[in-house]
């Protein structure tokens, strides 16, 4: 019987013009958002490039599409809804419906579902709309899909509420502007609300978006089906009270009774929704949601955690922020969300040590972070520092023109520094002398290329660091007289003559011979995730015995055709044994490891190069990748890995040649042929 | 033979007011009623209460002797009714409304179809079956009222001031369908036409702001004076 009352309304709608036309006007505004949307990505796409989270055409084209048919759905469901049961009141025809043998549950739900039915040819067209550009590019799919479902909960709840008022009035326009009123409330009531108020809670506005963000909660979904549920409920109540008259004494209040009940259930239903909902990432490579790299550092937190988010709360600001730190508590982080507005409480924002537009202040277990720029790369980066125990220092020897871990010079290597410090380490140089020897709590030393020689107490305290168990990473320089020797004999290195020379440079682009590559890596812990070359300038070969009690290996390996050239390097060059040079394979960098007497393993790296890592060079191929490796390994952090960059998947728009009719179809198609339909089943059944 | 509608206490309080009190008669297969009455005499409220279109607050409608208010859907189907004004959708045609209307009352798609062509004809709307009701005359809308009625042949019809509206010749064209439709049913109908409730009912019964004010068997030799005297008496002269 909901079929029969459903198909009736279907077919008033679809003998009407005024249907037609309104579809006709909701599928060209579409369609023409979407295709303007679609022109500017295209203006747009070439500089997005593969930054972090870059959206794609699904992003920047598709969805706004949807959301532009969801405003359409809110304009056209008062006008489609306010006839639905005010038109049957004002006629008397109310009187045919409720003397059928139909409950009048299944009279609301057939015209609830006959209204719906314009909708769902709207949406279809909508769909198909944003399908069609699949062509041109993998959309995500998880992602809008979850959006156009969303659009279709919003359309459902529109007209639910237009159902409701219309069976309050026999006037329809009444009826209209009422609906209006309702909806533009809805939608507008969480717009500026806390996260965590009722108001954001009963948002239509705020649902319908987060729907469209790719990741699909159990509540919003629910948020929806309450609100049609409730809708119904309060029109059906009110049709009951229609046909039962308004009775006396108690009975008079039952009506009432009921609605309230009927909203304290939504209210309830919507609390239930709110605790035990889940949430899903449906987007291509759940990028709305945390890497495993930063799952493994969320995991890893155990105390209590506190975002402050200083933002104004203006221009967007806040809402990046805010999604970005919804993916933490996702991810099942204890953590409280605070919003400052430095508008409101500038006091409070310099407390917190605000510079930028948008800080965020991370605090835990008594300790503070801050991250002026937040992105999930800088916000792991700072629960990683705030998940190692202790400070993790990195000791730089300085006072001997060593390369700096935080200079800026194209020899120095600030670069590897900032990303040691992305990582959760603190470099801080430091110079032996003055500081009284090595600090006993460096997680890891760093002697990077000294241009002087070092004094022989300092040389001492290298040493004695190594005894103590210390780790160290020695980034020999190219001029052999600055190797401290005594550092050389405790490790057992020796450095071959020369600077090796390697005819595969050429190969990889590099019109230097003296830049040595290395594209394979061994299979040992330091590098054994590595698969992108690394090229070394001005490199020397070494020859590494290690001392009893350690293990040592080779860790960086030239070609065949490399060999250490000790001439000079004019003409053409060749090898000559004579002169001490020996042909490739030869051995940059070794990894040398012996057990602690407390606790772990006690590591060395030695490389016969540090321009590799310098400012200039760390940027080529994969060395700065395999600087972090050889850190990680040094400081036994091998856990601890950089976020790979994650992008949409539908950055390219590249649709075939007969797609490009599409538009044409779609703006100008589409509509006049809703038009022409409307037009043509209206003079076909007048003149009958 | 026990009466097919018994009507007993029916009573309508709506808005802290009471429209309708203490009304009780029945009605019996075979039988044409009239429900006379001024207007406002609650004439449309007691059919719209054996329709089932509104509820009791309190009093029972049976119907073959089972209550409405317990069986109401099962015995809505047994009940033709044609409210005033008739409930017609202007956007449709004749036949999709019977249809429409054949399928409201609980038949399928094919008995709905066949059920529609035959009220069409019984009722004189042949010619006008593919039109639209909107552009159908007072008179074809009157009768596509009628039809809708009695589309899904229901054992007792219930009109409403069936023949408002209608010229002098589709008066007695609906006179006749009443008087054919009273042979195998029972009617109900409700008119402040003297002369049409004398000429087709078996029976009048009579209201007066919202009370019965008596009831009478009318003989079938038609005594028009009588039936207005008296009428004017029950209504206590008024009109």
């Amino acid at each position: 019987m909901i079929a029969v009352v459903a198909a009736r309304e279907l077919r008033a709608l679809f003998v009407s013009t005024v249907a037609w036309a309104w579809l006709a006007a909701g599928a060209g505004l579409v369609a023409w958002m979407v295709y303007a949307q679609l022109e500017s990505y295209q203006r747009l796409a070439p500089r997005l490039g593969l930054a972090d989270g870059a959206p794609g055409v699904t992003d920047l084209v598709a969805l706004p599409g949807v959301q532009a048919a969801g405003l359409v759905g809110l304009l056209l469901a008062p006008l489609v809804g306010m006839r639905l049961f005010s038109d049957e009141l004002r006629t008397g025809r109310i009187a045919l419906l409720l003397s059928a043998p139909v409950s009048v549950t299944r009279l609301v739900l057939g015209k609830f579902l006959g209204a719906m039915g314009l909708f769902v040819a709207l949406w279809a067209g909508v769909a198909l709309l944003v399908a069609s550009l699949a062509l041109g590019t993998p959309l995500d799919a998880g992602k809008l899909a979850v959006a156009l479902g969303g659009l279709l909960l919003l359309y459902a709840a529109c007209v639910a509420a237009a159902l409701w008022l219309s069976t309050m009035s026999s006037q329809p326009a009444a009826v209209a502007a009422a609906t209006y009123g309702l909806l533009l409330l809805l939608w507008v009531i969480g717009q500026t609300a806390d996260a965590d108020s009722v108001l954001r809670a009963i948002s239509l506005g705020f649902r319908f978006e987060r729907l469209l963000s790719g990741v699909l909660h159990a509540e919003d979904v629910a948020y929806f089906v309450v609100l049609v549920a409730t809708f119904l409920g309060l029109a059906v109540v009110r049709l009951e009270v229609l046909r039962a008259g308004t009775g006396v004494g108690s009975a008079r209040w039952l009506p009432w009774t009921l609605a309230l009940l009927i909203l304290a259930a939504a209210g309830l239903g919507l609390r239930l929704a709110h605790r035990y909902g889940g949430a899903w990432d449906m987007s291509a490579g759940a990028r709305h949601s945390l890497s495993p790299q930063s799952q493994a550092v969320a995991d890893r937190l155990r105390a209590p955690l506190r975002f402050t988010v200083v933002a104004p709360d203006y221009g967007g600001l806040r809402a990046p922020v805010d999604q970005l730190l919804q993916r933490y508590l996702r991810a099942g982080l204890d953590a409280a969300v605070e919003l400052v507005d430095p508008d409101i409480h500038p006091e409070r924002a310099r407390q917190l040590g605000a510079r930028g537009p948008v800080e965020l202040v991370v605090e835990y277990d008594g300790r503070t972070e801050r991250v002026s720029a937040p992105s999930e790369r800088s916000v792991t980066a700072a629960l990683q520092r705030l998940a190692l125990a202790g400070e993790r220092w990195v000791v730089a020897v300085a006072g001997h023109g060593e390369a700096d871990l935080i200079g800026q010079a194209n020899f120095d290597l600030g670069e590897l520094g900032a990303a040691l410090t992305r990582a959760g380490f603190r470099p801080q140089p430091v110079e032996i002398a003055t500081a009284g020897g090595i600090p006993d709590n460096a997680a890891m030393v760093v002697l990077a290329a000294p241009q002087a020689a070092l004094l022989s107490g300092e040389e001492a305290a290298l040493v004695a660091h190594l005894e103590r168990g210390g780790s160290l990473l020695w980034l020999l320089s190219s001029d052999p007289a600055m190797d401290p020797p005594a550092l050389a004999r405790a490790l057992g290195v020796q450095r071959l003559p020369g600077v090796v020379v390697d005819a595969a440079a050429a190969a990889v682009g590099a019109d230097d011979p003296t830049v040595a590559v290395v594209s394979r890596y061994p299979d040992e812990p330091a590098v054994r995730n590595l698969s992108v070359l690394a090229v070394f300038p001005r490199a020397a070969a070494l020859d590494v015995t290690p001392p009893a009690g350690w293990r040592g290996a080779s860790l960086l390996q030239t070609g065949a055709q490399s060999w250490n050239e000790t001439g000079p390097l004019r003409g053409e060059l060749r090898v000559d044994a004579a002169a001490g040079e020996r042909r490739g394979p030869l051995s940059l960098g070794w990894a040398l490891s012996r057990s602690r007497a407390q606790a772990g393993e006690q590591r060395v790296v030695v490389v016969g190069d540090v321009d590799f890592l310098s400012n200039a060079v760390v940027g080529n191929a994969g060395n700065l990748d395999l600087g972090l490796n050889l850190v990680r390994w040094l400081t036994e952090n091998d856990a601890l890995l950089d976020i790979p960059p994650r992008a949409a998947p539908d950055l390219r728009f590249d649709p075939p040649r007969w797609a490009r009719l599409l538009p044409a179809v779609f703006l100008f198609g589409v509509p006049v042929g809703c038009l022409a339909a409307g037009l043509g089943i209206r003079y076909v059944r007048r003149r009958r | 033979m026990p009466p097919l509608l018994e009507v007993s206490q029916l009573e309508r309080r709506d808005a802290g007011r009471v429209r309708l009190a203490g009304v009780s008669f029945t009605v019996a297969q075979g039988e044409v009623v009239g429900l006379l009455g001024l207007n406002g005499a609650g004439k449309s409220t007691t059919l719209a209460l054996i329709a089932g279109a509104l509820a009791p607050s309190a009093g029972r409608v049976l119907l073959d002797g089972r209550d409405l208010a317990t069986a109401p859907h099962a015995l809505r189907a047994c009940i033709g009714f044609l409210p005033e004004p008739p409930p017609l959708y202007p956007d449709f045609t004749v036949d999709e409304f019977l249809r429409f209307a054949a399928r409201l009352r609980g038949m399928d798609r094919a008995a709905a179809r066949t059920a529609a062509t035959r009220v069409r004809e019984r009722c004189g709307l042949a010619q006008v079956g593919r039109r639209l009701i909107g552009q159908l005359s007072k008179g074809y809308r009157q009768r596509v009222g009628l039809a809708q009625a009695i589309v899904h042949d229901p054992p007792l019809v219930l009109l409403d001031e069936p023949t408002a509206g209608l010229d002098p010749a589709q008066c007695r064209e609906a006179r006749e369908l009443i008087a054919e439709l009273g042979r195998e049913r029972a009617v109900l109908f409700s008119s402040h036409l003297l002369d049409e409730v004398e000429r087709v009912c078996t029976r009048v019964e009579v209201l007066h702001e919202g009370r019965p004010a008596g009831g009478f068997a009318l003989r079938a030799d038609g005594d028009s004076a009588g039936l207005e005297a008296r009428f004017h008496a029950l209504t206590g002269g008024a009109g």
